[in-house]
């Protein structure tokens, strides 16, 4: 089998065709890593870049009182003088750190003072939210809402006591978690790759010569599948970590780390108590296992046709309005319509910004399980398809059963 | 000849090119039917009023229209403060009914169209900024047409559907070797199918091209073609000196080209790479990529190929800047394509063009084989998945209906009673509202929103209530870097025995292009109009929103299922407001209160009933009467009989069953009075 697995994804993947559109795609995204970091880092601009990591050696690390008095020392004046916008803007004044006192108002409150607030804050707004959230429990017990208060028992426990107790370089992870131009080259080759592996011997006609070999039959589709699979992993994982390295090169930081996913401010109500570098593992298994679902779906398709015309019309087609309908539904409260596309795990954001419920039987189940559970179901829906319409096939070419069928 | 017919047949019976074809424009109207949406969507909702205003002011800009605007201002103004004069001198007495009745339909005949002078007047702002080349007309429908740098991905895959299995077909069943014995299988074959592809391509391409140009012209009118293409401001800082139909006409020319050379790429690859998967795949992505992955907007106009051509819009925009507010300093976000550049890339793309058709004919001869295999499996099975695809574009989103009981008044947005529970608006210590309700038995307080994560979520002040539901508003924000944006408002409805929550409404808000490939964007003029609502109510299919648009309070309506916006009418000045399920009563400009049936669109005034403050119970509707020193009136809604409640001049009063309470305009003392309205 193994061999079998080999001989397929020699066959179907190890193409140079492939090889040149993932070097050149890898080229093309690691443009566009650069070309965001460019567009919105605060540190694009050289004179804030070195200023920022002078100041870091007295503000970086754990947030202590005295660093925070200290940043406080810098920035109220600073405050002050431009409160009412009269202050001189005279070009390098020997008082200023940059241009002048506005653009070293504007680098300390975007660069430290907000970050290291927000940081400092987060402790008592979780314990706020445990609060609220263990208020509500007695509250929906007392109305005899069971589903809600399960809902805020899974809230409070996942906001008890979590905080930030040192201050890192988070930007590089702010863009970093909101990037998906990848998702979208990886589909294209999945696309392009997997669109041979079923009609490669259709075209030929020499699917019907394999039926009659030993391992022609089951064993041949399941080495053809096991072989996407790696494939489709594969090319992901190249990706991602294509992704991973060039934001933190390009960004310059890879100390953020071991800070909590609530470090981010869009994921202040993040769904896990993970580490950032632990969801940016997370973030990659969870896409390769939606790619792996439009995988299916590509390959569903192209196992109805001869040629690849029609499949890769249509399976792009499907992927658009996948994207589409995630575009739309994006940050709805209608949770159920948001996980029920196999999409919304190449978006995983979505899920693990915010924790959110969906209602299983009267269970609080996490947007993130249902979506994980909703397209396993469409990979086995699609699996089954596959299995089927491949054996349907035999059983037409292999004409002893027709008599069977026909009964 | 023959040769022709054969291709003919083969593109379009064949391999089914007709049916492509005809599932192409179905799909492409579908959406554009079901997708378009106006530029400007308050001209549309206001047509006649600026229609009044536009017919007035069309053309260019001159000292007259310049003196228009100042007169037509100071006369609405003016016309205003007059209007509240002779209403109050008439409820006064001062003046008789005749006196009144003529001049206050003369100035409401001046107030009918103030919103679109509103409008009118925004585009005067943006015409006087450059008069040289810029003119007044009704943008929507240009807009529509040009301002914009989408891609047609649906033509995409219908040209790569009809073009791919030109020569692609001959290589799959290798039969292309077999062209060398026939005498007109090299050259003459090959330059039929070219011709083939160009002449099927051009036709599709004219006519879609026609088709938007109908589908505008028939939703919004395409009118002032001969206008400089300047007074759209998607152009505005254009230096072509083009106008509006010649810029469409050279757009489709630039389109047509596009789409020739992306044929002739199409062709170029399965020539050279025989196969369907690789030439699809390096076609979708020579086209898709850099449209999508490109930072700067206008880099796709200076890329040499088919895409820039694809889109053309770009090759008549000027350069754009934005304020980046934390470096203080203008960023370009789009760069001007300057004529020499234009040329170069058009040399260029053509030049490549040539070389793959050199290509193609140095390549590739080959032959017609009659093919005999009939697979009619794949056409249901198309329709099928197609059909799959298109149930996945209706978006359904069911409802159970609402029992609407009892009355919304404007005076209690903030409030609602039922015999339980009491809610209400509480401002918290960080000036965040808080929607609490109180037990009326026990007295106990409790937060009636429930979510306990409280942050980047804004509660709206509004409340509106019916018997077992309380609805309020929310918008969410999100915060990617440093910069915040408002994302969704929605409307949810909490249930008062369990207290579940349900979304009753949702809108996008965000207008961003940030997100994965930007296919859906949202319209700064709706999102603005969200974000002022400040009290709203439902029935069952609708949802009602007050708002501010053009300094101007609107009362709107919105289907909830299709999220079909219109506006009802607009209030001069709001403070009394009621709906009862049916039914919406406010005060016009004449103090006179109207009902408006939200079924029958059917608008009643109530005669001689003068007041600017009233509340609206089960069966009354309280008062205060203009005609009579503002004293507390209340009519029966049933049999409209008027009876007087107090003997003295009100200020102001509030209703909370079955008490008025009000404050007395002598002593300013509070009164509380009970009334029996069941006796009435």
């Amino acid at each position: 089998m193994v061999r079998l697995v080999c001989f397929e994804w020699r066959k179907h993947f190890l193409k140079r065709s492939i090889i040149i559109a993932m070097l050149l795609f890898s080229v093309l995204n690691i443009a566009k890593v650069y070309s965001i970091h460019e567009e919105s880092s605060l540190l694009a601009n050289p004179g804030w870049k070195d200023l920022y990591w002078k100041e870091w050696a007295d503000f970086g690390g754990a947030i202590t009182n005295k660093r925070i008095e200290k940043l406080m020392n810098i920035y109220l004046p600073l405050e002050q003088l431009t409160a009412d916008h009269t202050a001189s803007t005279k070009y390098r004044t020997p008082d200023t750190y940059l241009s002048n006192v506005y653009e070293d108002w504007n680098f300390f409150r975007l660069n430290y003072v907000d970050p290291m607030k927000y940081a400092y804050d987060y402790k008592a707004y979780a314990q706020g939210v445990v609060s609220a959230a263990k208020e509500n429990i007695a509250f929906y017990e007392s109305v005899d809402n069971s589903y809600e208060r399960n809902k805020n028992a899974v809230i409070a426990k996942l906001f008890e006591g979590r905080s930030i107790t040192s201050f890192a370089y988070t930007e590089m992870y702010q863009y970093y978690v909101q990037y998906d131009f990848s998702g979208l080259l990886v589909l294209l080759i999945c696309l392009y790759g997997l669109m041979s592996v079923f009609l490669h011997e259709k075209v030929t006609e020499m699917d019907i010569l394999l039926l009659t070999s030993k391992a022609g039959g089951k064993a041949t589709i399941w080495a053809k599948l096991i072989a996407s699979a790696l494939f489709v992993s594969s090319v992901s994982f190249w990706f991602w970590v294509v992704d991973f390295v060039s934001f933190s090169i390009i960004f310059d930081s890879w100390d953020a780390a071991s800070s909590p996913l609530f470090m981010l401010v869009d994921f202040i109500h993040a769904a896990l108590n993970v580490s950032l570098w632990q969801y940016a593992i997370l973030s990659a298994l969870i896409k390769t296992a939606g790619i792996l679902v439009f995988a299916l779906a590509f390959l569903f398709m192209s196992i109805l046709f001869r040629n690849a015309l029609i499949p890769f019309i249509i399976s792009l087609f499907i992927s658009f309005i996948s994207i589409y309908f995630e575009e739309v539904t994006m940050g709805s409260g209608r949770i159920w319509i948001k996980v029920i596309n196999p999409f919304v795990l190449l978006f995983n954001r979505e899920l693990f910004r915010k924790i959110e419920f969906v209602s299983l039987v009267g269970f609080p189940l996490p947007s993130y399980i249902a979506a994980l559970l909703l397209a396993t179901a469409w990979g086995a829906l699609l699996l089954g398809g596959i299995l089927i319409v491949v054996r349907k096939n035999t059983l037409w070419k292999g004409g002893g059963n027709r008599v069977h069928l026909e009964v | 000849m023959s040769i022709w017919k054969y291709e003919i047949k083969k593109m379009l019976l064949l391999h089914k090119g007709l049916l492509f074809i005809c599932l192409y424009f179905f799909l492409s109207i579908g959406t554009m039917v079901i997708l378009d949406e106006p530029a400007n969507p308050e001209v549309e909702m206001n047509r006649m009023q600026y229609r009044f205003y536009l017919n007035q002011v069309q053309g260019p800009y001159t000292e007259e229209t310049e003196h228009f605007f100042t007169s037509e201002a100071n006369k609405i103004s003016d016309a205003k403060v007059a209007l509240q004069r002779v209403t109050d001198n008439f409820y006064d007495g001062y003046i008789g009914e005749q006196e009144f009745l003529t001049s206050s339909d003369s100035l409401a005949i001046i107030l009918k169209n103030e919103v679109g002078f509103q409008l009118v007047y925004n585009q005067y702002v943006y015409v006087r900024e450059n008069p040289d080349n810029r003119k007044f007309l009704n943008t929507n429908g240009w807009d529509g047409l040009l301002s914009n740098d989408s891609l047609d991905f649906l033509f995409i895959l219908l040209v790569l559907l009809l073009v791919t299995p030109i020569f692609c077909y001959e290589f799959e069943s290798k039969m292309d070797a077999l062209l060398l014995t026939v005498k007109k299988g090299a050259k003459t074959h090959t330059l039929c199918k070219i011709g083939l592809v160009f002449v099927i391509v051009s036709l599709l391409c004219l006519v879609t091209a026609g088709l938007r140009y109908g589908f505008y012209s028939f939703k919004y009118g395409l009118e002032n073609g001969d206008y400089p293409l300047q007074s759209l401001s998607y152009f505005g800082t254009s230096i072509k000196d083009v106008t509006l139909l010649q810029s469409f006409l050279w757009i489709t020319i630039g389109k047509l080209l596009g789409n020739l050379c992306f044929a002739t790429l199409i062709l170029f690859a399965s020539v050279c790479f025989k196969k369907y998967a690789i030439t699809l795949f390096s076609c979708t992505t020579v086209v898709l990529l850099p449209y999508y992955g490109l930072k700067l907007e206008s880099s796709k106009f200076l890329w040499p190929g088919p895409l820039g051509f694809m889109v053309s819009t770009g090759f008549f925009r000027g350069n754009e800047f934005k304020r980046n507010l934390v470096k203080d300093q203008m960023e370009l976000i789009f760069r001007e394509v300057s004529f020499t550049s234009w040329i170069i890339v058009f040399t260029i793309t053509f030049s490549l063009c040539v070389v793959m058709l050199i290509v193609i004919l140095h390549k590739r001869t080959n032959v017609w084989i009659v093919q005999h295999r009939k697979r009619r499996r794949r056409l249901p099975l198309l329709i099928l998945v197609l059909g799959i695809a298109v149930s996945m574009l209706v978006g359904c989103n069911s409802f159970n209906g609402v029992m609407i009981e009892g009355t919304y008044n404007y005076s209690s947005k903030g409030s609602f009673e039922n015999d339980k529970y009491r809610f209400y608006m509480e401002q918290t210590e960080f000036g965040n509202n808080q929607i609490v309700f109180e037990d009326k038995t026990s007295g106990e307080k409790h937060n009636l929103v429930r979510n306990p994560m409280t942050s980047l979520t804004q509660i709206g002040a509004p409340i509106y209530g019916d018997g077992t539901y309380i609805y309020y508003m929310k918008i969410d924000f999100e915060k990617i870097g440093f910069q915040e944006s408002a994302t969704r408002f929605s409307v949810i409805g909490v249930d008062i025995t369990r207290f579940n929550e349900k979304i009753i409404f949702e809108k996008k808000l965000s207008t961003d292009k940030g997100t994965v490939l930007g296919l859906v964007k949202g319209n700064t003029y709706v999102a603005s109009f969200y974000l002022t609502v400040s009290a709203f109510f439902l029935d069952e299919s609708s949802l009602y929103l007050i708002g501010q648009s053009n300094g101007q309070t609107e009362i709107r309506k919105i289907n909830r299922t299709t999220g079909a916006m219109s506006v009802l009418f607009r209030i001069p000045v709001l403070r009394s407001f009621a709906f009862d399920g049916r039914t919406i009563y406010f005060v016009d400009e004449k103090s006179q209160i109207v009902k408006y049936d939200t079924k029958t669109d059917i608008m009643t005034s109530i005669i001689d009933l003068v007041t600017r403050d009233f509340i609206l119970t089960d069966t009354e509707l309280l008062f205060l009467n203009r005609k009579d020193q503002q004293k507390i009136y209340a009519m029966n809604l049933h049999d409209s009989t008027i009876r007087k409640l107090t003997e003295v001049p009100v200020l102001s009063f509030r209703y909370n069953n079955p008490y008025i309470t009000y404050i007395g305009k002598i002593d300013m003392k509070e009164y509380q009075l009970f009334i029996d309205s069941s006796s009435n």
